[in-house]
């Protein structure tokens, strides 16, 4: 899982039927330093109420088809939650300075 | 399944009903000399890990595997601490 950024909803007319109930977002996604990389991803959402500029976890593979009841839906990348907060621990804030 | 060193965890609010009793910790993806490298990966705790170990963690499919797991959204989890006695002498001085 990743971490990323609701850039915008995309608004579909025309969709796999299975597709009808969920939200289609472009997900920027983010480093540890909290940046916006070049790396982005188009990731479905079922009913958490998100937005854009919402920091979300991104999950992807088969597993982004558990986000909802329905089993079968044709995609491969989803938004499981939203994040409140990002703890590093004090010893490894290093990482965010490199 | 690779080598990653636990950093830190996350909080979040609106999620998936599946995803409220479980720990998410961010781990960073470790090289083979064991030093950290520029990946980060967000995973979820099935062995009750802390922040500090050395842990394998598994992705894709098969991280949804465990007893924990397995109607979790998730492709990424924590399967196996590493022993901190073993790594002792390789491990990374991160002062």
């Amino acid at each position: 899982m990743q971490i990323g950024k609701i850039k915008k909803e995309l608004v579909c007319t025309v969709k796999d039927p299975a597709l009808k109930s969920v939200k289609i977002f472009l997900v920027e996604i983010l480093n540890l330093k909290s940046e916006i990389t070049d790396d982005y991803v188009i990731a479905v959402e079922n009913n958490l109420g998100l937005g854009s500029g919402d920091i979300v976890i991104v999950v992807q593979g088969s597993s982004a088809r558990l986000i909802s009841e329905n089993r079968q839906m044709p995609v491969d990348c989803a938004i499981s939650a939203k994040v409140e907060k990002i703890n590093i621990d004090e010893k490894y804030k290093f990482l965010l300075n490199g | 399944m690779k080598l990653a060193r636990v950093v830190g965890n996350l909080v979040t609010v609106a999620k998936v009903d599946s995803l409220i009793p479980v720990k998410l910790y961010i781990l960073q993806v470790l090289k083979k000399d064991f030093k950290p490298s520029d990946n980060y990966i967000i995973a979820i705790d099935t062995i009750g890990t802390a922040i500090n170990d050395v842990v394998i963690y598994n992705t894709g499919s098969g991280a949804r595997m465990t007893e924990l797991t397995s109607n979790i959204p998730t492709d990424a989890s924590i399967i196996a601490r590493v022993d901190e006695g073993l790594l002792n002498y390789l491990v990374y001085d991160l002062k």
